[in-house]
């Protein structure tokens, strides 16, 4: 139906004369632009590596001046100048609602169902689309559609990277929240929000009391969604003129990562919980309003025609930015988003997504890496259209439990580090180029160091070997196993899941095959995701050490963080009941670099295997002090450095031995235009498009500035 | 007659629970729990977990022994209730198989069209003319149908065959057929033409083999001693009694037929049975996979049953008591 509104909207649209010469005048500066650019990426294939470096540069910049005026500078002034910038937007949107049809930007296309794949080639059924059931990102994503929450990733403006996780603006806050003190967060709910205009809901406002009862039900759940929230947030209490107030435990840096994160505080009406119908029709206030889905077919969502966040972006009132967004002059201020409807499919065979990405029948898809070259070559008009490449936030590598010899060696698990070639990996399952090493930390920028440039990571840490032990040294790595007690190298089973699907195999397979040239020789033994999940996963791993052969796994760890902390805390930290460590690994006390084991060094304290004890991570205090530490610094500065230590501090333990991060990769077909939410111009470059470069989120948040262009369709068809 | 049918409906009866009871047994032997599955992503504290763990077991009855959950899923079958999905909740398994059949049947159906549209002619072309070269080459496809599995043929033809000829990619999205029949038949024509191919392999080489031995028969000659036209002989006198182990065979494919839409149903995104059962059981959806279970015994269950009822049907000499 969406889809005839749109063609017979096509048929009626007259090109006016002033928006022939504006689309010119765009299309010359563009092409000049484009060919700029042009000049520019000759070389890009051979800077893949600055390239990352000056993205995070970039990225560490914005995040500071974001920090900084977030968490630092909300003083009372401020408060008062967002409330009146809310009121002023609210009465430049009323007056771009009686003008908006003649006034409006040119160039903008209005409706359509765009057709995508829902995760690319991770798609799949989401198991529940009540979001507090389940942190599966399956379960997550669709309420990014509708749903809204307290804050929200940003999506752009000067000086702002949309891929940096640390920042923030506000969604259903009217304006960031006050601090009173390190541990006093107060929000205040805007006024001019409404619940989808469908049953139960019917449109009614958004209130104080919503958000509390959704606070207070997600607090309550018996699940275990919401440990991480409660381990942060001691009290939530409404209080006069709309606001709400979160009190902490103790100070907590990333507080505002974990409000706007996409695996906490979804606001959802109560009236679906006490019908029962929010794990199969969610009702919100997010930009699309959800119509169906079918298991193992598709989601389909049509668009919300009172979208609270499209009258900022049209006022260009979005507090917590700094003047990022000017405002659309003469749009309807209910423009956003600009398309009628989202599809999301669930068949993630690439053997069927190539085709259908090259014939048209998908508007956009996720790629994986490995299969970038394939799409191209089948889908050769994507690469008109540009890519958007996305940081790998997912960390992950070999990791073990410290029970089982030789893994509670110090040694043995640096010179694994040290036997595996990272680039070669990357070459070999990496199409785009834009790979990079993951650190002990995944690539979440701004915090994430790359290991492989020393002379930021530093070789060493503390007087022990640090981003040595990332870099290849098969000499180094035989020195240290021989030293370790195993002469003739060690042979292990490797144990992970082929569910994640051919490309994680291909990088799982290439992994052991570098290692192997180090002395470690790998089976691999694969169970079935359920199986996997049950035992090796949660570190239970067979324990029949029998001197010669031993156990170990390779896979991701954890997905969608947005905070160092999200990893450390759900992953290393001893509170946390996801994954079984054992007991011993970790460096004794006094370790000097294991590089001086060429010259003899301290090889001698060394004897096989129990004069290496102490713990895994969990038992390491120094580990656990620093997370601690880093989570109380709220100074944006000085937590970045902190982190940056840390990184350094596991890389002299290689609890996990990372493997590589190979990005994200997105492929748009040339008909999918987006408008700059920043100033209402369709964007030329793609370059330029507004699109999250790391976010759990999956681009979910900009899909309101999408537009479908049948033109340029019809032209390719 | 009457009596024999009778007989075998009651044996229905014991052989579904024999069929349940060790599927039941067997989802019991699987690794892992649709619990583990749905923590596998959480970020809680131990403790947290193991106390959702327990509260769920409890809420459950995974405490209890095996034979009392499984009397506890009988009782619950007896009274037409086949359980609620373990994840999401989105329906009741009576419901996810009520909207899952007609997309699975229709796939089967026309499978079953195109196998025996491919089978049958070529089976008897290549039996009237054997040992030519057309005969050749028709016993060299059905050995290729036979040999190439229909996950490679239906990939081969997405990936290679379709873009090569320029034709259009499936539709991702299903469309009911009474709402879209003709999206409904390009979503459905390429998984019906890649499974009938892998029907008509064995049904081609039946009739073709079962034609032989008739055409041999003396009534075949008779027929042909007293003028009658080579057409009527071929399909008169032999191939009505050639085709009786055929039709056992098309009968007893049903199994076959559910189980290949598991995979057509998976690589063309159409929502029956089969696409439900691979994510059931990845899921460790216990219920669903109880469910589809018992319809596809059913299924097996009567089509044999139909089979044997057919026989005394096409067969006059063939009589139970």
């Amino acid at each position: 139906m969406s889809e005839r509104n749109y063609w017979q909207r096509m048929r009626r649209r007259q090109m006016s004369r002033r928006a022939l010469l504006g689309a010119s005048a765009r299309a010359g500066v563009g092409a000049a632009g484009l060919a700029l650019v042009g000049c520019g990426d000759d070389d890009d294939d051979g800077q893949a590596a600055a390239q990352v470096q000056q993205q995070q540069q970039a990225m560490q910049q914005a995040a500071q001046q974001q920090q900084q005026q977030a968490m630092q500078q909300q003083s009372a002034d401020q408060q008062a100048d967002q409330a009146d910038a809310q009121e002023q937007a609210a009465q430049q949107g009323q007056s771009a609602q009686q003008q908006a049809v003649s006034a409006a930007p040119t160039g903008i296309i209005t409706g359509g169902t765009r057709v995508a794949p829902f995760v690319g080639p991770y798609s799949g059924d989401p198991p529940t689309l009540d979001p507090y059931e389940n942190l599966t990102y399956r379960a997550q994503i669709p309420s990014a559609f509708h749903y809204s929450k307290l804050m929200q990733a940003i999506t752009g403006g000067d000086g702002v990277d949309p891929g940096n996780t640390a920042q923030y603006e506000s969604d259903l806050a009217a304006s960031m929240p006050e601090i009173p003190d390190d541990t006093t967060y107060v929000f205040t709910v805007r006024e001019d929000a409404n619940w989808h205009d469908i049953a139960p809901l019917n449109g009614r406002a958004i209130t104080q009391q919503d958000i509390v009862a959704t606070h207070d039900r997600f607090q309550e759940l018996e699940t275990a969604n919401n440990a991480s929230w409660n381990a942060v947030i001691e009290s939530f209490t409404p209080g006069e003129d709309n606001a709400l107030t979160f009190k902490l435990h103790e100070p907590h840096a990333p507080f505002f990562t974990l409000v706007g994160s996409s695996q906490h505080l979804w606001i959802i009406p109560q009236e679906i919980v006490d019908d029962g119908t929010v794990a199969q029709r969610p009702v919100g206030s997010g930009p699309w309003i959800f119509d169906n889905f079918e298991p193992g077919v598709a989601i389909n969502w049509v668009r919300n025609p009172n979208w609270h966040r499209s009258r900022d972006y049209v006022s260009g009132a979005v507090s917590g930015h700094a003047g990022g967004y000017n405002g659309i002059a003469g749009a309807d201020p209910q423009m956003f988003p600009l398309m009628d409807g989202i599809t999301a499919t669930m068949n993630g065979d690439t053997n069927v997504l190539i085709p259908s990405l090259g014939d048209g029948a998908l508007d956009f898809s996720q790629l994986s890496p490995a299969i970038y070259k394939q799409a191209v070559e089948a889908a050769p008009q994507i690469e008109d259209n540009g890519f958007v490449f996305t940081l790998n936030t997912v960390p992950g590598g070999f990791y073990f439990n410290y029970s089982i010899p030789p893994w509670n060696d110090v040694r043995v698990r640096i010179a694994l580090s040290m036997s595996m070639d990272r680039d070669g990996v990357l070459a070999a399952t990496d199409d785009t180029g834009r790979g990079a090493w993951h650190s002990p930390l995944s690539q979440i920028a701004p915090y994430w160091i790359d290991p492989k440039d020393l002379d930021t990571f530093g070789e060493t840490f503390e007087g022990m070997d640090s981003g040595l032990t990332f870099h290849r040294d098969l000499a180094k790595a035989r020195q240290l196993l021989d030293a370790a007690g195993y002469p003739e190298g060690v042979r292990a089973t490797l144990h992970g899941t082929a569910d994640y699907g051919a490309t994680v195999v291909n990088l799982y397979e290439a992994c052991a095959a570098t290692a192997a040239e180090g002395g470690f020789q790998f089976e691999f033994f694969f169970k079935e995701y359920a199986a996997y999940i049950a035992s090796i996963f949660r570190g239970n791993f067979p324990d029949d050490w029998d001197g010669e052969s031993s156990h170990l796994a390779i896979g991701p760890l954890y997905g969608g963080a947005t905070d160092p902390h999200d990893i450390w805390a759900a992953v290393y930290d001893r509170s946390s009941g996801r994954h079984n460590w054992g007991s011993g690994g970790r460096t004794p006390d006094g370790l000097a670099s294991v590089m001086e084991l060429d010259t003899g060094g301290n090889a001698e304290a060394w004897s096989h295997p129990s004069a290496v004890s102490g713990g895994g991570p969990e038992n390491d205090e120094r580990l656990h002090e620093m997370f601690k530490t880093q989570k109380g610094l709220l100074d944006f500065e000085e937590r970045l450095e902190y982190t940056k230590d840390i990184q350094r501090y596991m890389a002299t333990q290689q609890y996990m031995v990372p493997y590589v991060a190979a990005p994200g990769v997105y492929a748009f077909n040339p008909w999918m235009q987006q408008v700059d939410p920043r100033n209402g111009e369709v964007i030329d470059n793609p370059d330029k498009r507004v699109w999250p470069k790391a976010n759990y989120g999956w681009g979910a948040e900009c899909e309101p500035f999408f537009m479908l262009n049948q033109d340029i369709k019809d032209e390719y068809a | 007659m009457r009596q024999y049918i009778i007989r075998r409906i009651l044996l229905i009866i014991p052989t579904m629970i024999g069929v349940t009871m060790v599927v039941s047994l067997l989802t019991q032997l699987l690794p892992g729990d649709f619990i583990d599955v749905m923590l596998a992503d959480h970020i809680g504290s131990g403790e947290d977990k193991e106390a959702f763990r327990a509260k769920l077991e409890d809420q459950l009855g995974w405490n209890d022994p095996w034979i009392v959950q499984y009397g506890n899923w009988l009782w619950q079958l007896v009274q037409g209730d086949l359980g609620t999905s373990f994840i999401g909740g989105f329906q009741t398994v009576n419901e996810e198989l009520r909207t899952r059949i007609p997309v699975t049947l229709e796939l089967g159906v026309l499978s079953m069209i195109v196998g025996i549209a491919i089978a049958l002619p070529v089976g008897i072309v290549s039996a009237v003319r054997q040992d030519s070269f057309v005969d050749y080459i028709m016993r060299g496809g059905a050995i290729l149908a036979l040999s190439i599995p229909g996950f490679w043929l239906a990939v081969l033809t997405i990936r290679i065959i379709f873009p090569e000829l320029g034709l259009p990619s499936l539709p991702l999205v299903y469309s009911d057929p009474t709402e879209n029949l003709a999206e409904n038949l390009r979503h459905m024509y390429v998984p019906a033409i890649v499974l009938g191919i892998g029907l008509a392999g064995p049904v081609m080489r039946l009739t073709r083999g079962e034609m032989l031995e008739v055409l041999r028969q003396d009534y075949v000659r008779t027929a042909r001693a007293k003028g009658l036209q080579e057409k009527s002989v071929i399909i008169r006198h032999a191939m009505r009694n050639a085709l009786i182990p055929v039709l056992t065979l098309i009968g007893l494919q049903a199994s076959i037929l559910v189980g290949g839409s598991v995979i057509m149903e998976s690589i063309f995104t159409l929502p029956g049975i089969g696409l439900r059962m691979i994510t059931a059981l990845s899921d460790r959806d216990i219920p669903v996979v109880m469910g589809i279970m018992v319809l596809v015994a059913l299924v097996v269950i009567i089509a044999n049953l139909l089979v044997d009822i057919a026989y005394s049907l096409v067969d006059p000499r063939i009589r139970y008591n």
